[in-house]
């Protein structure tokens, strides 16, 4: 073909042309796409109190008469605290200072934990206040989002504990701390969500 | 497949001299947290004292603005995404706006035809047992 | 999956030679424990061909009870059963898998990659979507299938209103959500991270694009109907009132967030079809698809305003006229990206040098009956025409024009355009042109008519009809038609059973196709490709054929002007190693490592299907034990799984 000599001329690209993606991290692309997703979860729960909230404030109890904001605040403190210690274990990993990490993750596992006593007390103390998933709009709308939030708290401090097992063999370090960081990237996540249900159905 | 298609070699977990550079440090993080505590605190008291000084119109807004500075300060710092690459923000933010115009649109929906509580005046189509 | 995740190590990671571990299991072990993506693909393909045979002898049964008049060949509840469950079987179980097994099979070899980004996981998809099939299938021996409609109206999915076959409707659809959802992230991955170099979004095949965008709508549309279903079970087994006006709940609320993912749902159904075709055009058409731009984008055009349109399915639920117009016009504006994508398409063919192979048929008779099935869905987005035709077999015909005629149209254009690559050996043209033809007229004779039927005013999912009301004659045509049918879709069933019999002689590129796809041999070898592909166009296969003997039939690429601005240097498998074929996963001394085999996504998957089972079929007292055995059961699992993974 005579084209083909004109092709050949133009042979000279770079040997190895990027494909537009080549710093990105496969895991962490994984994790992030997951959490957007994870944003939909959340919508649809908050969704569903939303479009309840005129009738669920129309009746008692309801949440500005029941939910503690002084109490809640504590546990928005505990998670942002968290958030705080995660992100110091991640600094510690990426300085080669393993030990410091891995306090770092237990704290944060231990923030987590204390987060989910909390949300234990608050339900017990609704169910006094006759707030149940069986109670009516409030308790069912607030109790499975607030419940799937707190599942979501679960999984993390699980997850961060293995990474604290996985860390004291050694596998995290400055060359390698994915693994941490992805933890990490979840867990500011659901701190995240706290941020928006904190704002959305506590204090509005 | 060669070893430059998979290998770690790009990935940002070895660049060390990168991501010393571009993190933030302890410093920034803890700056951080003391300003997410601040929002925090100051949320609390205005969703209190806001309607108690006849501001109520007041208190969905100014929440809703410290709420997004919180959730900010924790995408941008605490999970990277100031210094990372924008294609691991492009999920994240793909997911926010449906998530925001999911609960925008069901509430308009929602104000636009109002639900009428069911009550057995309604008829009996609202008594079905449980 | 957020586990998994975590210590999964690069596709490379498992550091795992398969030097060291052979395929020298037994053939069920082999397939059991693969985390190839093409043995995995075969298994989606398999798999979703029974369930379409499945789906299919269900749909006859409910055009066999239409035939006639007050037919008694079904009671109604056996007749709500099967047309509930022939659509969630062709949707979840059918149409999705064989989406998701030809994307499995071929994008990794497009975009020239060893495998899916997470191998693993990719295996766990399959299992789950494997049990959660079974899963629903078993409710027929069960107390009885899933009665309620593939939407699953709110309030009859509240257990006053229907029995046990709700429980294994939503619990089985929650577990192929997680499926799809993993999946999804798998094939999003794959595509952004594992391009081959030179690969940028501009070269990549639209099937690509198409697959792309469709993973990203699962990922995003999946989680709306998974919270909406899990407020249903609350609804019924704890206490709630979610969907229950008696207790204060909202039933339309349902319909909301279900149409949330149900219109997303229809373009994951379609646009894998809209990437085949645009695959299988530009090559038997013999130059470059016209509008490659347009077509990529329009993709993603159609999926964004995909989320914006969901509330048009609920025109006749009292929104009000301003929730009404806006959803129209978003609906009638996706018209528009669908509308330059079927001229893009003619566009190709025109001019072309056409060979009409039967993908190439299959693919032009899509072109026809989906631009039948959009026309009727302009019409249904107007919010009079649908307060007339909601509900009637208007809408069936149109979903069946779209989904029918478009989605499985496309699909088989692929199979019988990929069939070489995937098992060595093409598909019989003589018999496939046989197929072609018997099923785009049994599909014709069958709904066509509907059309008629639904402005007659025959109302869907009512068991029967009385004599002389208008839907005497054309009711009788259709379930012909269906018959005649189901005959086509085992023609094909015959053709590959047939072919499977014969030599496997296929050369590597046997359609003179351009992707990365037709580099490697056919089948691939385990590792895919030998030399990692370099790409510097988007027709990299033929930029090289220029330079072999094939050169001439490509005329029309060159004077296009596309390959002379441009140019691939692909190394091709067997030029360079000869013994590929045999190798079967040996790709040693290449220093490639592919995962190792693992059995732990398929016990895991397993041990859900029987824990969901126990947790609904025991007596109270035993389900704590069975939650505690499950509880131990995951947990070892789950250790097993990583301990494989990070050692």
């Amino acid at each position: 073909m005579t084209v083909s000599t004109i092709e050949h001329a133009s042979h000279a690209v770079p040997a190895n042309p990027p494909s537009g993606m080549e710093s990105l991290d496969m895991r962490k692309l994984g994790m992030w796409v997951f959490l957007g997703s994870d944003c939909v979860f959340f919508a649809s729960l908050i969704t569903t109190y939303f479009v309840n909230r005129p009738l669920i404030f129309s009746g008692e109890p309801n949440p500005h008469h029941t939910l503690g904001i002084n109490f809640t605040a504590v546990l928005a403190f505990i998670l942002l605290l968290s958030s705080l210690t995660m992100v110091l274990s991640l600094a510690a990993f990426q300085r080669d200072n393993i030990q410091s990490g891995r306090n770092w993750l237990l704290a944060t596992a231990a923030l987590g934990t204390c987060f989910l006593a909390g949300q234990a007390i608050e339900f017990s103390n609704l169910a006094h206040e006759g707030v149940t998933l069986s109670s009516g709009l409030f308790g069912q709308c607030f109790l499975i989002m607030t419940g799937f939030h707190g599942t979501h708290v679960f999984i993390g401090v699980i997850w961060l504990l293995a990474c604290w097992l996985f860390a004291g063999t050694g596998r995290f370090n400055s060359k390698n701390f994915i693994g941490v960081e992805i933890s990490g990237l979840y867990w500011h996540f659901v701190d995240l969500v706290w941020v928006a249900i904190f704002t959305l159905i506590y204090l509005i | 497949m060669t070893a430059t298609h998979t290998s770690p070699g790009h990935q940002s977990g070895t660049h060390d001299a990168h991501d010393a550079h571009a993190h933030p440090t302890t410093a920034t993080y803890i700056q951080i947290f003391v300003v997410l505590f601040i929002v925090t605190a100051a949320e609390v008291v205005a969703a209190q004292i806001l309607p108690s000084i006849g501001m109520t119109s007041l208190v969905a807004p100014s929440l809703l603005i410290m709420a997004l500075v919180k959730g900010a300060l924790i995408i941008l710092y605490y999970m990277h995404l100031k210094s990372d690459s924008g294609v691991y923000a492009a999920p994240m933010v793909f997911g926010l706006v449906l998530a925001t115009g999911m609960l925008l649109t069901m509430i308009g929906l929602w104000i636009i035809a109002p639900r009428v509580p069911c009550t057995p005046e309604l008829g009996k189509a609202c008594v079905v047992e449980k | 999956m957020a586990v998994e995740i975590a210590p999964q190590v690069a596709p490379v990671g498992a550091q795992v030679s398969n030097e060291t571990a052979p395929y020298k299991e037994s053939f069920l072990w082999e397939w059991a424990t693969t985390v190839d993506h093409k043995k995995i693909g075969i298994l989606y393909l398999l798999t979703g061909g029974l369930f379409f045979l499945i789906g299919g002898l269900e749909a006859l049964l409910v055009r066999t009870q239409l035939m006639v008049p007050r037919s008694d060949f079904m009671n109604p509840d056996l007749y709500n059963q099967m047309f509930t469950m022939h659509a969630t079987t062709m949707i979840f179980l059918a149409v999705m898998p064989i989406n998701v097994g030809l994307g499995n099979y071929i994008v990794p070899l497009m975009v020239g990659a060893l495998d899916m980004a997470y191998p693993r996981l990719n295996a766990f998809s399959y299992w789950l979507y494997l049990f959660g099939g079974i899963f629903l299938n078993l409710s027929f021996v069960m107390g009885g299938a899933p009665n309620v409609g593939w939407f699953g109206y709110a309030p009859l999915t509240e257990n006053q209103y229907s029995g046990s076959g709700t429980d294994f409707w939503v619990i089985g659809l929650q577990i192929l959500g997680v499926a799809s959802i993993a999946g999804a992230l798998n094939f999003v991955v794959t595509i952004l991270k594992m391009r081959a170099p030179g690969m940028t979004f501009n070269r990549m095949p639209l099937f690509c694009w198409a697959t792309l965008v469709t993973a990203i709508l699962v990922l995003f549309a999946f989680p709306a109907i998974t919270i909406a279903l899990f407020l249903v079970m609350f609804d019924r087994h704890f206490g709630t009132s979610f969907y229950n006006a008696a207790g204060g709940g909202d039933p339309l609320l349902w319909q909301h967030l279900f149409w949330f993912f149900g219109h997303p749902e229809v373009y994951i159904l379609i646009l894998p079809a809209f990437g085949i075709i645009s695959e299988v055009l530009p090559v038997f058409s013999r130059k470059p698809i016209f509008g490659y731009s347009f077509i990529a984008y329009s993709s993603v055009a159609i999926g964004f305003l995909g989320f914006t349109v969901w509330a048009h399915h609920m025109f006749a639920t009292g929104m009000g006229d301003i929730a009404n117009t806006a959803f129209a016009t978003g609906s009638f504006l996706i018209g528009v990206p669908t509308g330059v994508k079927i001229f893009n398409w003619i566009g190709t063919m025109w001019g072309g040098s056409i060979r009409f192979t039967t993908a190439m048929k299959f693919a032009a008779g899509f072109i026809g009956t989906f631009t039948v099935g959009g026309l009727s869905g302009i019409m249904l987005a107007s919010p009079p025409v649908d307060f007339q035709m909601t509900a009637t077999y208007f809408v069936v015909a149109h979903l069946h024009y779209v989904l029918f005629g478009g989605a499985i149209m496309g699909l088989f254009a692929g199979l019988y355009y990929w069939w070489p690559k995937m098992f060595g050996r093409a598909l019989d043209e003589r018999i496939g042109n046989w197929h072609f033809w018997a099923q785009l007229l049994a599909f014709n004779i069958t709904f066509f008519p509907m059309h008629w039927l639904g402005m007659e005013g025959m109302p869907r999912r009512i068991y029967t009809y009385f004599p002389n009301e208008g839907f005497d004659f054309w009711n009788p045509v259709a379930t012909i038609g269906s018959y005649l049918l189901g005959g086509a879709v085992l023609i094909f069933v015959a053709n590959a059973v047939i072919t499977a019999f014969r030599p496997a002689d296929a050369t590597d590129n046997p359609w003179e196709a351009s992707s990365l796809e037709w580099a490697t041999t056919s089948p691939p070898p385990a590792h895919n490709f030998d030399v990692e592909p370099v790409v510097y166009s988007r027709y990299p296969l033929w930029d090289i054929s220029e330079e072999d003997e094939h050169g001439g039939s490509h005329s029309s690429v060159s004077s296009h002007g596309v390959s002379a601005t441009a140019i691939a240097t692909v190394a091709k498998a067997h030029d360079e190693h000869g013994d590929a074929h045999e190798s079967g996963g040996h790709g040693g001394g290449h220093g490639i490592h592919l995962p190792a085999p693992t059995i732990y996504p398929m016990i895991l998957a397993l041990g859900l299907m029987i824990l969901f089972l126990a947790v609904l079929f025991t007596p109270p007292t035993l389900k704590i034990v069975f939650v505690v055995t499950a509880v131990i059961y995951f947990v070892v699992a789950i250790t097993g799984w990583v301990k494989e993974v990070t050692d």
